[in-house]
């Protein structure tokens, strides 16, 4: 009888690997050309929560894209990296770049119906910097003239924006400021109805009200949200859906079941190996597409500490590095990175030679260093063994596992610790803690500056919390930056950036080596989406075409399941 | 019994502090910035400096703890104006409040997003519980009175494999076949309607159940198989008393003493939110919000989980005991002869 135990567990085995084994549902719905349509709701998952949907305090994954849909800003990012007007129908910045005055669309009208002017986008802005809101980046704005006094409230009003008349609205700034449209497109400074009051009421969060394209209906912490047609926003004839379901906190196993039903129209957190089934299968082809890395990843070295205070192991360290070699982790979902800039974000330069994998110029910089390493016999190379931290649970530790790897082949020995996100955090951003780790960044705004400023500029070195990890500081760059920061032509900010780039390149205070994308697949009745380079989860714009669908998204606690069937549901007939 | 009851409360309220103290000095031990936690991992620190300022935490340790405890409990108006600045995060229990303090993420009331996940936190646990005990005591029994026949093995194979399963397995496992193959349940939620949250629990309380009465099962056909060969039971035969009888009315009395305790530490836990279980069926409990608090250095939503936590274990306890002298007529002779 002893083999009942073992039969239990084959059945299970069985069980398991029939879960596992299954094959995906076909696409539900059409795929073909059909013109924009009006009706129809989307329903999208998340796996992240939310915290808040106040513009002024959420910046966050989670609220981004659900904060687009809700507040419509002045300005907004094209999919060929132009600035584009949102509620502004025209823009213009003076010729020495202190001053930008935006014309706002006439018949853009709040969710409360009443009509967006001046006074709302300066009130807006002065809310989210009031002393008392606890907005996560107020320094974004901190060009604005009059931002520090308003700030600490020792004035009233921020008095580097100007009302010129109820549609003209203009900002004067204390210095240029080329990143001013890009801290603009953030949902922070999108204007709010004047529900929203003139400084940060918490309940606000709960019935959000601004000017974008829809407006929300319903949201249950537990449920998710409801947003329907704002027939108010600014750009009338664009919107095409009836309503948008937001779930939230939906783990990624779940959300491809709900897919495959039909209960989700998009899936945008597939995992893996789930991504790479999609994409083999036929029957998915045109339905799915990676998105744009928006974040650039490696490892620091703190340049203040030994052995990475000597600038041929940092180089070595960096040429050691086989970025190629990433690209066969995770399905494709990890993209080799040689700079810093990465291809979702403005000012990335496709033509710039990076950091390259060079395994005799690794060997040759040790050598220089004073650090001769023997591949032949393992000897030689720095004596001790380093500490090197990294995010538990995380890809950047499987990285960091290559990383061990490929840095014991000319001499540097890892040893990998791995900590809680937020201990990792505290540990590299505290002087004289880290040599070595992890490191990554993703963009805040889309501008060049977000990406070299707080990692490689002296200024962001602090002995608490310090942005540049690697405590790297080279006046020659941080004069760049300033200037990259003022320069308003597009060519000369090119060729700045493009000399910062190489002075990286070539300092390694880190070793640029990978971005992360995603791959989202749809069902074949969703017409006008592609991931948009610059936002994720756009989804206002798009259109359904449920002719011949054999489903379309349901109510998210149900799914269609046949003990619902039998219940009584509330509303019901 | 009064002195025993004063006793008995002002130990709990000695536990009770002590578990906040060290839950509080250990989150202000770890090496992270809550106030880098809410302003997001890439803020600057010149905003990260202002959050700190305007959540508190750039006051001592000392300041902190003396200011949490004084706010616990205290009293105040009995009805509350809106958007009261002193007493905007309290619960008013007439005039006394209880102040957990607001979240420093989900920006809310702790005591008001407790109150919220607890009573879903209890019908799971108390769904999952009971039926672990039904399915375990069942089982076990069963086992234990069909000993080495094929019956006892196979409960034996089946509660090996509840056991070794992990709730995050188990769980997939069912939601795959309940719900996305078979379509008998909703994959997870928790649903708008009465129907609804019972449909939604099924998932997550067979998934806790499973394991519990695996667990169940073996401790119960332990017990019943060492009381079986009693010599009390041996008389009960002898007296030509019915199999059930003695079985039900004599064995399992004494073999469920042990599993009261069992059940009694089970439920105070699960109080405390099945963390795993909540997070796969997306079941709106004090597990998940716990987990997000920990992990997002939430500290007054983990000082107020832990709160919570404490004193259902005591509680849990306290029934425990009750339900001991209910069960055990020996237990109450004792104390009535203490008492006199």
């Amino acid at each position: 009888m002893r083999s009942i135990p073992r039969a239990a567990s084959l059945a299970a085995a069985a069980l398991l690997c029939a879960a596992c084994s299954s094959e995906l549902a076909a696409p539900i719905g059409r795929r073909d050309d059909s013109p924009p349509a009006r009706g129809g709701t989307i329903t999208v998952a998340s796996f992240v929560g939310l915290r808040s949907l106040d513009p002024a305090v959420a910046f966050d994954e989670g609220a981004d894209p659900i904060q687009r849909l809700l507040f419509a800003r002045l300005v907004r990012l094209s999919r060929d990296g132009r600035f584009e007007g949102e509620l502004a129908e025209s823009f213009e910045t003076s010729a020495d770049g202190r001053h930008l005055r935006f014309r706002l669309r006439p018949g853009a009208r709040f969710h409360d119906g009443a009509p967006v002017t001046a006074a709302d986008v300066k009130r807006s802005l002065e809310r989210a910097l009031h002393k008392r809101t606890p907005c996560p980046a107020p320094s974004f704005y901190d060009r604005i003239e009059g931002f520090e006094a308003f700030h600490s409230g020792a004035t009233h009003e921020l008095t580097g924006i100007r009302i010129e008349s109820d549609s003209v609205v203009r900002f004067d700034l204390s210095q240029p400021d080329a990143t001013f449209l890009a801290v603009l497109t953030l949902p922070m400074a999108a204007p709010v109805c004047a529900s929203g009051g003139s400084s940060y009421e918490p309940s606000f969060s709960s019935r959000p009200c601004g000017a974008g394209p829809f407006k929300l209906r319903q949201w249950d912490d537990h449920e998710g949200l409801t947003l329907g047609r704002h027939d108010g926003y600014a750009e009338p004839g664009r919107v095409w859906l009836d309503s948008v379901r937001w779930l939230l906190e939906v783990p990624l196993t779940t959300q491809r079941f709900r897919f495959e039903r039909g209960d989700l129209d998009l899936l945008h957190d597939l995992s893996v190996a789930d991504g790479a089934a999609f994409r083999r299968d036929p029957r998915w082809r045109g339905q799915g597409e990676w998105t744009v890395p928006r974040m650039t990843k490696g490892l620091f070295m703190n340049s203040r500490m030994a052995p990475f205070d000597r600038l041929e192991v940092r180089r070595a360290v960096a040429a050691a590095i086989d970025r190629d070699s990433l690209a066969r982790l995770r399905g494709g979902c990890v993209v080799p990175a040689d700079r810093v800039i990465p291809p979702g974000v403005l000012g990335h330069d496709p033509d710039f030679p990076g950091q390259r994998f060079d395994p005799q110029l690794a060997l040759d910089s040790m050598r220089r260093a004073g650090l001769p390493f023997d591949p032949a016999t393992g000897l030689g190379g720095w004596p001790d063994t380093i500490d090197y931290v990294a995010p538990a649970d995380s890809f950047d530790l499987q990285f960091a596992e290559v990383a061990q790897q490929q840095l014991a082949r000319i001499g540097i020995r890892l040893r990998l610790k791995a900590m809680a996100w937020p201990a990792y955090l505290a540990r590299i951003s505290r002087a004289g803690q880290a040599r070595i780790g992890a490191a990554g960044w993703t963009a805040d705004f889309d501008d060049p500056s977000d990406f070299f400023e707080p990692l490689f500029a002296s200024k962001s070195i602090q002995d608490e919390d310090s942005q540049n990890y690697a405590f790297y500081s080279n006046p020659e760059l941080d004069a760049l930056l300033e200037r990259g920061r003022a320069e308003l032509d597009p060519l000369r900010r090119r060729a700045i950036y493009r000399k910062a780039e190489e002075i990286v390149r070539d300092e390694a205070p880190w070793a640029l080596a990978y971005g992360y994308r995603r791959f989202e697949v749809w069902q074949g009745y969703v017409r006008g989406y592609r991931p948009h380079p610059h936002a994720q989860l756009d989804v206002g714009f798009l259109w359904l075409d449920r002719r011949d669908s054999r489903g379309s998204a349901r109510s998210p606690a149900w799914n269609g399941n046949v003990l619902a069937s039998l219940l009584p549901r509330r509303g019901a007939p | 019994m009064i002195r025993r009851a004063a006793l008995r409360l002002l130990s709990s309220l000695v536990v009770v502090w002590l578990v906040l103290t060290t839950t509080f000095l250990i989150h202000h031990a770890l090496p992270s910035d809550p106030a880098r936690a809410v302003a997001g991992p890439q803020a600057r620190p010149a905003d990260v400096d202002r959050i700190r300022q305007r959540l508190g935490l750039d006051r001592s340790l000392a300041t902190q703890y003396v200011a949490f405890f004084r706010r616990l409990v205290h009293f105040g108006p009995s009805q509350l104006a809106p958007k009261d600045p002193d007493h905007g995060s309290c619960s008013p229990l007439g005039r006394v409040h209880l102040d957990l303090g607001m979240s420093f993420q989900k920006r809310k009331p702790v005591a008001k997003l407790i109150a919220e996940r607890l009573p879903r936190t209890a019908l799971l646990a108390v769904a999952a519980v009971s039926l672990q005990v039904l399915v375990g005591a069942a089982a076990g029994i069963l086992a234990a009175t069909r000993r080495g026949k094929l019956l006892d093995h196979g409960v034996i194979g089946l509660t090996l494999l509840g056991v070794s399963t992990p709730t995050f397995i188990s769980g997939l496992l069912l939601q795959y076949w309940l719900a996305y193959r078979w379509k008998l349940l909703p994959l997870d939620g928790w649903g708008r309607t009465t129907a609804e949250h019972a449909a939604c629990l099924v998932l997550p309380a067979l998934t806790l159940g499973v394991f519990g009465a695996s667990y169940y099962a073996r401790f119960v056909r332990d017990e019943m198989l060492v009381q079986l060969q009693q010599d009390y039971v041996r008389t009960a035969r002898a007296k030509g008393l019915q199999p059930w009888r003695i079985l039900v009315l004599h064995a399992l009395r004494n073999a469920v003493m042990p599993l009261v305790t069992v059940v009694g530490m089970d439920l105070g836990a699960l109080l405390g939110g099945a963390i795993v279980t909540e997070k796969l069926f997306r079941w709106p409990g004090l597990g998940a919000l716990s987990v997000d608090a920990v992990i997002e250095r939430d500290g007054p939503v983990v000082m107020g989980i832990v709160l919570v936590t404490t004193l259902t274990v005591i509680a849990s306890n306290l029934l425990v005991d009750l339900l001991y002298a209910a069960i055990d007529p020996r237990l109450r002779s004792r104390q009535a002869l203490s008492s006199r």
